[in-house]
């Protein structure tokens, strides 16, 4: 592992500030980015990248059996009044999916990849993957990890279109200011797709009304109306913190009076109790970790577990579970009064300072991008650094036949 | 700005007496308008060179079938559907729009839209007296009992969350 560590140049402050992203080195995130490149061999990041297609199908097709079996979407949290539009969303808008994101155990120094989780409809790191990691990597004079993100969103873009031309486009977040740079990255995307006006909101800012969609008043009494909503909150909150929110989007969706990406078929995917049944579908996948309701159906509980959220984010209200009772790491956050699942621990790939590494694949919606944090805990949280990615170059050779 | 969503504050400016409440501080701000369930043919005519008046409007029960039909002083008639009159009432500048600038046909436009909402013109925008009262009593009473009373909620949906990153 450590060998395939380098010293990364520090970026300037006057670069962040030209990108508009000093947000992500300064303050409290001034050592938020990696004094470090990680360089992949060349078979560890292709075997990533088909590992996310992989993934990517195995929990599709379970999203997509669950979505019409009441006692799995009991268990997927996704309550009663949610389903219409859910499962309407998986009818009618499977295809429509703009950008999620996996993160792995392992990858590294020979360990196993293994699925940790997917970040369906809120995948961050958009930034520091398509500005940043390209800066690092260029200034460092090292071969890019591959990173083909903002490429492969515009296609996919295009091929989706924007919607409806007599309207203009919401990017929206809750206005964290990383939620509002994620967002910039999409709102980039769109405009380079053609989708039209696209215009980085807050949420609690938009006029959403069932009847005649959604709008807001750039001036009094004058309303811009969005017909497309490039959403960057979770469908869970929606669903679970504000229904009337999710009632109000399902009926202009169902009426096609609104397009969402992603759509509300992906909070399926957001669900991590959909880990159980992705398992439970495909019994000893490679990629897939056991994962159950409770941690006695493990095959292996004594050998370490960790008790996950089903829809936890940012590494909150997380335990590790070593020997079936002793709790080893825990963090705390606003996730802890859901349901939660077990999935057996994973072993990590780690560095001499004990920085345990994640890796993630970009999916939109094939694998197009990998990206990876780090943290010197066994959890990996709000606190990890993002590491800018290399990989080797490949040796040529020549053989000659006699 | 996409100019077609004024309608409504359009509508409020030619006075055309629709409702609009808002509701005090510390709750969701909220309106609430008129939305049409019916259609109407509205009949317009040049009774003096680009000076036209409302001849007749006829309530029909589909909002698709609505209709303007233009009739100049020598008898020749231009009918534009309910979209062709919400683009000239939004964009008076298009070419297209000729018939409809030269009688200022966006004005009619709005006018068949606030009588579709429930409102209704002003007497001198009529052909005459007979005119104003016969489209009171049958179009103006057929759209104010079938329109329909429509909220929009200011969101405020996560108000409150923006110190936290909801990303993932």
């Amino acid at each position: 592992m450590d060998n395939l560590l380098s010293d990364a140049p520090r970026l300037k402050d006057s670069w962040f500030r030209k990108q508009g992203l000093s947000y992500y080195a300064t303050g409290e995130n001034e050592d938020y980015l990696a004094d470090e490149i990680l360089t992949l061999r060349p078979e560890e990041a292709t075997a990533a990248m088909r590992a996310g297609d992989e993934a990517w199908d195995l929990l599709r097709a379970t999203a997509r059996r669950s979505a019409f079996m009441p006692e799995r979407l009991d268990r997927l949290g996704i309550p009663e009044e949610a389903r219409p539009l859910v499962q309407w969303s998986v009818e009618n808008e499977w295809d429509n999916f703009l950008v999620g994101r996996f993160d792995f155990a392992g990858g590294l120094d020979g360990l196993p990849l293994r699925l940790i989780e997917f970040n369906a409809d809120t995948a961050s790191l958009l930034p520091e993957t398509t500005v940043i990691q390209p800066e690092i990597i260029r200034k460092a004079g090292l071969t890019a990890a591959p990173n083909d993100l903002l490429a492969t969103l515009e296609a996919t873009a295009r091929r989706l279109g924007g919607g409806r031309k007599d309207t203009a486009i919401a990017a929206a977040h809750l206005g964290s200011e990383d939620d509002s740079h994620n967002v910039d990255v999409l709102v980039k995307v769109a405009t380079a797709a053609k989708w039209g006006r696209t215009d980085n909101v807050l949420l609690p800012e938009l006029d959403i009304n069932p009847d005649e969609g959604v709008f807001y008043e750039a001036e009094p009494g004058r309303f811009l109306h969005y017909g497309t909503l490039i959403k960057f909150f979770p469908w869970d909150f929606a669903a679970v913190e504000e229904p009337e929110l999710w009632d109000y989007l399902a009926e202009l969706i169902m009426a096609r009076k609104l397009r969402v990406f992603n759509p509300a078929w992906t909070m399926l995917l957001q669900s991590k109790a959909l880990l159980v049944y992705a398992h439970e579908d495909n019994p000893g996948h490679p990629l897939l970790l056991p994962t159950a309701f409770d941690p006695a159906d493990l095959p292996d509980p004594l050998g370490g577990y960790v008790r996950k959220p089903v829809f936890g984010r940012m590494g909150e209200n997380i335990e590790i579970v070593m020997n079936g009772r002793n709790v080893v790491a825990e963090t705390k956050g606003d996730y802890g009064d859901g349901a939660y699942v077990y999935q057996q621990r994973a072993d990590f790939a780690k560095d001499r300072d004990d920085h345990l590494y994640q890796l993630s694949t970009y999916q939109a919606p094939t694998a197009c991008a990998l990206c990876c944090r780090r943290q010197d805990d066994l959890i990996i949280d709000d606190d990890g650094e993002f590491v800018a990615l290399a990989v080797k170059k490949e040796k040529v050779g020549f053989r000659f036949f006699g | 700005m996409l100019r077609k969503h004024l309608l409504l504050p359009a509508l409020l400016s030619a006075g055309l007496g629709l409702t609009l409440f808002s509701c005090g501080s510390g709750e969701p701000e909220t309106e609430t308008w008129e939305v049409p369930t019916q259609g109407l043919i509205t009949t317009v005519k040049e009774v003096s060179t680009d000076d036209y008046k409302i001849a007749s409007e006829e309530p029909v029960s589909q909002i698709a079938d609505s209709r303007i039909i233009v009739e100049d002083m020598a008898g020749m008639r231009d009918t534009f559907t309910l979209d062709q009159a919400k683009l000239m009432a939004s964009d008076s500048t298009s070419a297209s729009s000729r018939p409809f600038r030269s009688a200022r046909m966006g004005f009619f436009g709005y006018l068949m839209l606030g009588r579709m909402m429930g409102g209704g013109p002003r007497s001198s925008a009529y052909v005459n007296n007979n005119a104003y009262n016969r489209a009171g009593n049958t179009a103006g009473n057929s759209m104010r009992s079938s329109s329909r009373k429509v909220t929009r909620t200011k969101s405020g949906f996560g108000a409150g969350k923006s110190t936290r990153s909801f990303g993932g």
